[in-house]
This record gives structure tokens, C-alpha cells and sequence, in this order.
């Protein structure tokens, strides 16, 4: 007699907050979506979101229904690697990739890879680091180079794309999860001095460079150059006042806070939802930490538990991120506020990285690990649905 | 059991739950306490004031001709931020096109650039104003050429870095903004009741600075177009966020009831008087009595209104209204008028003239020239006696005299639309002296307007009845349409028209017997009044410096023009039937001619004597009188 894997009540209980707190920012995100829309390309791109909204509705219960455990296998692994650093490759190529402003991120029909290497970095990671004994982690080598490079290489190509602001949370998403596997705090606190010691130099010498950097501190002395878009979002966030001027009542959508759609969507829901709104996202944000603290707690296995904080830190991290970019607290990064920003990648992936976090929550029942240490293919789990 | 999870989870929490803390505290410090800053200057982005300026007004004289009228204009500004750094090479493209010397232009601009040389700005160093109220035909060439220029740039083979540049440099070295101008076709013809006009201090371009432009401001100036409302970051306006939508009103044209033709026809009368006698004025008003409309109003000498800042401002006083004299003679007829209105004597009753020297309440008396003993009234008025028309003042008494005076309108202004209109001065008569009313009965101790003078004689002229002095005769909207007229108005019945009648014939005989035999005209009969008065400093008269005035109607029946001339202190030869008078005659001489009086006088064989080759006549008018 097979048991079918069902999660605890507790885990149950922190897989639904989980649902109902990215539902949520999903559905304010569609509302604040719909808002800015304006030109028949606005209205497109608010069904092409629409779409993709459905298809996590199917891919999110898939994942969390599937056992994450079948992601440990060495040729799964190996094959995620290798497609991924392909793809990483393949937007420098003509033809096959796409140039936007400047910039190497696309690639032809498959969106951005830089937002779905996240979830791949992650399971990488967790899987590498789960492989580790307890006390191999403190081992240079084999316990810190390898899941560095792991990481590190993606970050890199990501780099030079160029996409900073992925690549700094590829980084530091890299360093959380080895912290928490325990890596020694001389290995961790080498690596941060060398990493933003080399992201200093680059940025200081060049001075027009230096400059948009530290435009955050003082947005508004640039706000007719350089700081125009933080200074923009700024005034929408602030005269937002408490309640916020609602959806109709806004006029600072219109058209002075570039990217409002996708990075800066927080301006919007700051200027037309007020601090209650702001705050209430930043309430359902801190909702899915929580439940993702739990769920890395409960998880089953090494790998659950890593899986489980990659994909917390991940989704936290570039919240956290986006807010104190529209709020003028950290430098522009440009990335996404993930649930609500527009974009089909990004949005994807983070679906991922919920399904993820879900599967680690629903197979959390460590009496069905001891029975079957092996998980059975995902291709055989759905037939088994 | 053995939990798997790591212990550092803490440290992951505790660093997140304080990111936490800090997105939160900074959306309250953002949205509560900065809210009402931030608030203000996001709508100071979003606010938008268009002024759509109103067009200002015509002026037109009773036939349509346009006495003023506004021309478009350019005002030429350089974008400074295009000029940083290439001062020399845009002043050397522009000097020429502009006219203007090119090291005069580069020192401009590098002031002005050193101005702005602070701490710098994301606003750019602004714009400086290089050339005003160029027309847009001059306008358009420079543009062209501008449109055309390369800037010592290569000519092909640009970079996009550089046809941006060369795209910034032919939009914004010059630019150029919409302005008004005031024209006023004729000169200096009836300056002094035009008027001028300035730059705006209340929004509009123009704004009335003196006369009409001043006192019909509110009229000739329409309304601006206002709207004020919330914009795009690309300043496209937004969907129902206007608070303040005024459409724009451009000004009424304003259609007085100056003739032209006569209004220049009194001026080169008067011009021939300042040029034989020099005085230091000489001004001259020609009122329709049956109206009251005045037909021309000139005073000597005038200024460009064009330029006016190019003459002194003492020849921007309008003498018709401004000025107020000891009128002296003229102002007997009012006294005659009086004590006929009332009965106290009649046109044939003699009174004692005392041989010219006439002691009165220890004060002497004199009539100048001549010695007179026992003469009728009327003769009195024709010998311009003083003691005979004093004697009568003394029949009709200090407060029925006052009375008189004021009903004549000459205790306050007549109500004429343009600014700074003297009220004139006559004291109440329980401020008189024992011999004021002996002074007031001649026109002394008393100081009137020559309009006021004016519309007392057009009062005789037209039965006794006061007429309100009429300037504007009709108002039209900006499309032509009528918007409204002014109608004569009779302010009260000064005197009977009997009476009017009888002064009338006295001053008939003044013209034919006496003082004004300068005024007559050949077949034409004339009725009018000379004065000539001493001038005083404020305490006494000054011998030499004295007022010769006219006034006179024609013809004499039923007047149909009333013609009041002044010389001011005319430098040799003194009388008003000299100085005044002939002027009077030459004015009306071409005036019956141009309303088409017809002739009153004479056996009826009636010859124009104009002048044939009098410029100011249409000839079209001639050819009317056979």
C-alpha cells in the first residue's frame, strides 16, 4: 500500500498563508498593473501578464505536489548546469540573443534565463551543500570554493550582461545560503571584502558611473538628470500621504516615474494606496518570510532545508531590495518587485521559487523519508496524480 | 528528534526583520512626516498655467480710421545652454542675421553665462533676451537661416552624437516668443488723447500708460485666456484636471467721435500759430453742440506715441483738460448769461462804464484801451468792457452768479474718458471778498478747463442745454460686431433758449463789431467770445505772460460747431482777437466745408476759399460743394 505524501497540520497551515499572501500581492499587483495602463500596448501587456498569472495557477500546485527530492539526482544536476550556463551564454549571441538598452538579457522566445537561473542557482546550491558532512563546510575547498563557484559563475556571466542588480543578488543570495550552512565566518567575511572591495573599484572609476551610484543619497539636488526617476517615485510615494489618492485620484502615473510597470511599481502602490497599502505589502512580504522560516525549520532533509532558504532569501532579498530602491535607500538596482512587477521571466520564476518552497512545506514528513530515501522521478509522480 | 535546521537561521531572521523595520520606517518618514513637502512638489511638476494673451483693442475715429491698432511682434531669445562653450563661433553666425555688432553680443551672452556660473544646475543657465519686437517677416529669414546652418560641423558623415548637437544648435541658438506692438498710423495726430502704452504689469502684453490707452484699458485690453490645469511628465495636458479654464477675450475696438479729417486740420491751424507766436502751447477743441461730441482735440506741441519717451513729458499733457487758467475775458458770456437767464437787465439797457477807471470798494477797475462812458449791455459784451460786465455781475448777485457758474458745469469735471481731468477751481462764495464778485464776473479768481469753457459755449450753442462731453461714440467686440453706443447725454438745461438766443447775437456782434472781427468768416456767420489774460505766479499777475483764447460757433443761428482755441503766452503781440481768433477762422473756414454747413451770410453768392491744395481735405468733399 503506497501513502500518498500529505503535509502536517502545522506545515499545512504555513503553505496556505504562504498561497494567500502571494496571491494577494499577485492579484494588487494585476490592480496596480491595470492602473498605469494607458495605450492599447499597456492594455497587452496587462493580458500578456494576465497569462502568466494562469500558468503559475497550474505550475505552482504542480510543483508543490512534486517532490522536490528528485532535483538531488546528479543527472538532473548536471543537465540544469549546463542548459542554464548555455542559456547565460546565449544572449551574447546575435541572433539568438536580444539587445534592449544596451543591455544583453534576452534570449529569442525564452525570456529572460537571468530570472529563471535564480530557482536553478538555488537548487544547485542546496543540493551541493546538502551532499556536504557536517564538517566538510569548513573544508576551503570542497566546503566553500566549489558552492562559491557554483554561484559565482552565474553571478559573473549575469554581470556582464550587464545586470548588476541581478548578479549582486546572485551574490548575495550565494553568501546567505552558505552562512547557513555553516561556513566559517573568515571564508564569508574574505569573500564580502574582495567582492564589494572589486564592485567599489569598478564603480569609482568611472566618475559618470560613481555619480548615478550616489545619486540616492540626494536624489532630489539631481532630480533633472540623474535622479529624475528615484526623485519621481519619491514624490509619488510621499504624496501618497496615508490613505492614498486611489486609482483614479493619482496623476503622478502619468508618465514621471520611468519603468512604473515594472521596477517602480511600488511608487505606484506608495502614491494610490497610501501607507496602509505600502505597509500591507510590506506585511504580506514579511508573511511569506515567516512562513518560509517555518518551512525551512520543518523541512525533511538538508536539501528541503537549503531549498527552502534559497527560495525565502531569494523572494525576500529582492523585495526588500526593490522597496529601498523606490524609496531611495540603496542605489537603482533594477530589479523586479517579484509577484507584481511586469514581467513574464520574472514572474515565473518566482512562482518557481514558491513552488519550490511549497513541494519543501508539503513533503516535509520525515516518517515518508525514512520509507523511500530515493524520490521517484517526477515524470512517474505526475502519472501517479 | 534531530532537527536539521541550522542555527545561523537566526542571524537570517534577525537581518531581515530589521530590513523590515527600516522599509517600514522609512514609508512612514516618506508618507507622514514628509508627506506635505513631497506633496506640494510633486504637483509643482504636475501643475500647468497656459496664458493664451488677449489681443488688444482698436482705436477708431468716428469714420473707422485706425488711430491705434496692435501688430505681432517677435522677441529674439538665445538658449544660453546651447552658447556655453561656443560664444564666439554663434555670435559671429548670429551678429549678422540679428544686425547687431557681434563683440557687443558676445560680451552679452558671457555676462549673462557668468551669472549663471554657480554651483551647477541640471536647470541649465536659462535664456537671455537679445533682440524685441522684431516683426515675424524679419523673423522668418533667420529662422531660415538658421534651419540651414552647420555650425562648423562636417556636413556629412555625422555621428548621431553630432546630429543631435547640430539638431539643438538650429532649434535653440535663437528662439523666438510671440509679443504685441502698438502702432498709431497718424503720428502725432491727437497724441495727447491717445495716449500710449507700456509693457504689462498685470499680465497682458500692453497695458495703457496715458489717455485713452490708460483710461479705456479695462475695455481695449480684453481678457486673457487662463487655464490652469495638471500635466504629463511629457506636458500633455490631463483629462478633467482643469480648476481655472477662462477662454481668452481679445479687447473691444473702441470707435470715438474724433474726425480725423478735422482732427488734422485744427493741428496744422495750430501748428501755423506755434510757428508765428511760439508759445509755450496752444491746444484747440471742436465739440458737435447738439452732442456734445468732441470732433477734435489737439494740443501744440505733441509727441510720437510710437516713441514716447523720445519727447518731454510736458508734451504729454493734454492741455484741453489738464490745464486750468484765469480764462479772463471769455468767461463774461456766462455772466451776461446769467443775469439775462434771470431778468435782471436786458441786451438795451445802459449802464455807466465810468470813462475806463472805476473804483469799487477801494479797488480800481480798468478797461483796457478804451474809454468808455455810457454803453448798452450789448455793447458791453462787444467792447469787452470789464466795469459794465462787473456792474451786472453786481445786478445779479455773488450766490445767483455761484450758482450759475456751477450750474455751467465749471465746479467739477466734466466727465470726459481720459485720466487726470482738472475739476477746475471756484470758490464758494462765502469765500469771496468784497470784490471777488467784480473779478469772478470777468474770469478772474476763478480757474476753469478750456473743455469746460467748451461745453458752457456749446450749452449757449445748443439752447441752454449742458451737454456731457462725449469721446467714445460706440464700442465693437473683437469680430466687429457692435457691442454698444453712447448716447448724448443733456446733464441739465443751463439757461432758456431765449436767452441762449440773445448771448448768442451779442457774441454775433462781438465777431462782426468787435474783438473777434479776426474770426469771421466770409459767408458764414459767426458768434464767439476773445479773452486775454494776464497770467498770475500764484500772488500776483505778471505783465507779458498772458492766455489768449477763442471761442466761437458757427453759424451763429443754429451753431453746429463749437470751436475753443487757446494760446499760451504767445511770445510778442498779446489779444486774443489776434492770436486766437484767426485761428478759429482758419478751423472753421474748412470746417463748414467738410460737414457741409451752408451759408448763412451774404447774398448768396457763395464761393469756397479753401485752399486748394490743402492736403488734409478729401477731394471727394470739395467736389461736394459746387
Amino acid at each position: 500500500m503506497r501513502r500518498v505524501a500529505k503535509p502536517n497540520s502545522a506545515m499545512k497551515k504555513n503553505l496556505i498563508i504562504l498561497v494567500l499572501c502571494v496571491a494577494a500581492l499577485c492579484i494588487l499587483g494585476m490592480v496596480m498593473l491595470y492602473s498605469t495602463a494607458f495605450k492599447p500596448a499597456d492594455i497587452l501587456r496587462f493580458r500578456s501578464q494576465l497569462n502568466c498569472l494562469g500558468v503559475g495557477l497550474i505550475l505552482v500546485p504542480l510543483l508543490v505536489r512534486i517532490d522536490y527530492g528528485w532535483l538531488e539526482r546528479r543527472p538532473v544536476l548536471y543537465a540544469m548546469g549546463a542548459i542554464f550556463v548555455m542559456l547565460l551564454i546565449a544572449v551574447f549571441i546575435p541572433g539568438a540573443g536580444i539587445q534592449t538598452n544596451g543591455a544583453n538579457r534576452w534570449v529569442r522566445g525564452l525570456g529572460q534565463p537571468s530570472e529563471f537561473t535564480k530557482p536553478a542557482v538555488i537548487t544547485l546550491l542546496a543540493a551541493c551543500l546538502a551532499r556536504l558532512g557536517q564538517g566538510k563546510i569548513e573544508d576551503l575547498k570542497k566546503g566553500f570554493l566549489i558552492p562559491l563557484l557554483l554561484g559565482g559563475v552565474p553571478a559573473l556571466l549575469i554581470f556582464v550582461e550587464p545586470d548588476w542588480g541581478t548578479a549582486t543578488l546572485l551574490g548575495t543570495l550565494t553568501l546567505a545560503m552558505l552562512l547557513i550552512a555553516g561556513a566559517r565566518w573568515s571564508h564569508l567575511a574574505f569573500t564580502m571584502t574582495g567582492a564589494s572591495s572589486l564592485f567599489a573599484i569598478l564603480v569609482a572609476c568611472n566618475p559618470l558611473r560613481l555619480q548615478r551610484f550616489l545619486v540616492f543619497l540626494n536624489p532630489e539636488a539631481h532630480q533633472h538628470g540623474a535622479g529624475w526617476q528615484i526623485w519621481q517615485s519619491l514624490l509619488a510615494i510621499g504624496s501618497g500621504g496615508l490613505w492614498g489618492h486611489f486609482l483614479d485620484g493619482s496623476l503622478h502615473k502619468y508618465g514621471y516615474v520611468p519603468e512604473q510597470q515594472t521596477d517602480f511599481i511600488f511608487a505606484r502602490i506608495g502614491e494610490e494606496t497610501g501607507l496602509w497599502g505600502a505597509s500591507l505589502v510590506v506585511l504580506l512580504y514579511l508573511g511569506i518570510f515567516l512562513c518560509g522560516l517555518h518551512i525551512m525549520k520543518g523541512a525533511r532533509d538538508r536539501f528541503g532545508h537549503f531549498l527552502a532558504t534559497g527560495c525565502t532569501t531569494v523572494i525576500i532579498l529582492q523585495a526588500c531590495i526593490n522597496i529601498a530602491v523606490a524609496t531611495s535607500l540603496v542605489p537603482n538596482k533594477g530589479l523586479p518587485l517579484p509577484f507584481m512587477s511586469y514581467g513574464g521571466s520574472s514572474l515565473l520564476a518566482m512562482f518557481i521559487c514558491v513552488g519550490l518552497l511549497g513541494s519543501v512545506a508539503w513533503h516535509s514528513d520525515r516518517d515518508q523519508m525514512r520509507n523511500s530515501t530515493r524520490s521517484k522521478p517526477a515524470a512517474v509522480q505526475l502519472a501517479l496524480f | 528528534m534531530k532537527t536539521i535546521a541550522s542555527p545561523r537561521i537566526k542571524i537570517l531572521a534577525c537581518l531581515f526583520f530589521a530590513g523590515f523595520a527600516v522599509l517600514e520606517w522609512r514609508l512612514i518618514h516618506l508618507q507622514i512626516l514628509r508627506h506635505d513637502e513631497l506633496e506640494e512638489k510633486a504637483e509643482n511638476y504636475r501643475f500647468t498655467t497656459r496664458v493664451e494673451q488677449a489681443w488688444r483693442g482698436q482705436i477708431q475715429d468716428r469714420n473707422g480710421i485706425q488711430l491705434a491698432l496692435t501688430v505681432p511682434v517677435k522677441n529674439v531669445y538665445a538658449d544660453l545652454e546651447v552658447w556655453t562653450n561656443r560664444v564666439e563661433l554663434l555670435a559671429h553666425i548670429v551678429a549678422p542675421l540679428l544686425g547687431v555688432d557681434q563683440a557687443g553680443l558676445s560680451r552679452r551672452v558671457r555676462q549673462s553665462l557668468s551669472v549663471h556660473n554657480g554651483p551647477p544646475t541640471d536647470r541649465g543657465p536659462g535664456v537671455l533676451l537679445l533682440k524685441r519686437g522684431i516683426t515675424p517677416a524679419e523673423w522668418a529669414p533667420i529662422k531660415e537661416a538658421l534651419a540651414g546652418e552647420t555650425f562648423g560641423l562636417p556636413t556629412n558623415h555625422l555621428s548621431s552624437r553630432q546630429r543631435t548637437m547640430l539638431k539643438g544648435l538650429r532649434r535653440w541658438t535663437l528662439f523666438a516668443e510671440d509679443d504685441q506692438r502698438r502702432f498709431y498710423p497718424h503720428g502725432e495726430s491727437l497724441a495727447q488723447a491717445l495716449g500710449f502704452t507700456g509693457t504689462g504689469t498685470n499680465g497682458h502684453l500692453l497695458q495703457g500708460k496715458w489717455g485713452l490707452e490708460a483710461s479705456l484699458d479695462h475695455l481695449l485690453a480684453g481678457e486673457n485666456g487662463v487655464c490652469v490645469s495638471s500635466q504629463d511628465a511629457a506636458g500633455n495636458e490631463l483629462a478633467f484636471c482643469r480648476t481655472t479654464n477662462v477662454t481668452v477675450r481679445d479687447g473691444a475696438h473702441v470707435v470715438l467721435t474724433i474726425d480725423l479729417t478735422l482732427q488734422k486740420i485744427v493741428e496744422a491751424a495750430l501748428a501755423k500759430v506755434v510757428a508765428r507766436y511760439n508759445p509755450s502751447n496752444a491746444s484747440c477743441v471742436v465739440i458737435r453742440p447738439s452732442t456734445g461730441e468732441i470732433l477734435a482735440m489737439a494740443s501744440l506741441p505733441a509727441f510720437l506715441p510710437q516713441q514716447p519717451d523720445r519727447s518731454p513729458t510736458a508734451t504729454w499733457r493734454n492741455h484741453v483738460i489738464s490745464d486750468r487758467y484765469e480764462v479772463g475775458s471769455v468767461f463774461k458770456v456766462i455772466t451776461l448769461a446769467a443775469a439775462l437767464e434771470l431778468g435782471v437787465v436786458n441786451l438795451k439797457q445802459q449802464i455807466n462804464c465810468e470813462n475806463g477807471t472805476w473804483i469799487y470798494k477801494k479797488s480800481a477797475l480798468h478797461d483796457d484801451g478804451h474809454r468808455n462812458g455810457i454803453l448798452t449791455v450789448w455793447e458791453c459784451l462787444v467792447k469787452s468792457s470789464n466795469i459794465g460786465l462787473a456792474k451786472i455781475a453786481l445786478l445779479v448777485g455773488a450766490n445767483r452768479l455761484y450758482d450759475f457758474i456751477t450750474r455751467f458745469g465749471f465746479d467739477r469735471a466734466t466727465g470726459v474718458p481720459l485720466p487726470y481731468e482738472t475739476p477746475g477751481f471756484v470758490r464758494q462764495p462765502t469765500n469771496w471778498s468784497a470784490i471777488s464778485i467784480t473779478r469772478v464776473a470777468i474770469g478772474q479768481e476763478l480757474a476753469v478747463s478750456q473743455l469746460q469753457l467748451a461745453m458752457a459755449y456749446a450749452a449757449m450753442a445748443n439752447d441752454g442745454k449742458l451737454m456731457r462731453p462725449m469721446l467714445v461714440r460706440q464700442l465693437d467686440h473683437a469680430d466687429g460686431t457692435l457691442w454698444g453706443r453712447y448716447e448724448p447725454k443733456c446733464v441739465r438745461s443751463v439757461v432758456r433758449p431765449e436767452t441762449a438766443r440773445q448771448v448768442r447775437e451779442a457774441m454775433q456782434d462781438v465777431v462782426e463789431l468787435g474783438t473777434g472781427k479776426a474770426a469771421a468768416l466770409p459767408d458764414h456767420t459767426v458768434a464767439g467770445k476773445t479773452g486775454t489774460a494776464q497770467k498770475s505766479d500764484g500772488h500776483r499777475y505778471v505783465p507779458g505772460r498772458l492766455y489768449c483764447s477763442f471761442v466761437g460757433m458757427v453759424p451763429a443761428g443754429k451753431p453746429e460747431l463749437v470751436i475753443a482755441v487757446a494760446v499760451d503766452e504767445p511770445k510778442d503781440s498779446a489779444y486774443g482777437g489776434v492770436v486766437a481768433a484767426p485761428v478759429f477762422r482758419e478751423i472753421a473756414e474748412q470746417a463748414v466745408i467738410l460737414y457741409a454747413i451752408v451759408p448763412d451770410k451774404g447774398n448768396g453768392s457763395f464761393r469756397p476759399t479753401i485752399p486748394s491744395n490743402n492736403p488734409n481735405l478729401h477731394h471727394d468733399m470739395i467736389a461736394m460743394n459746387p
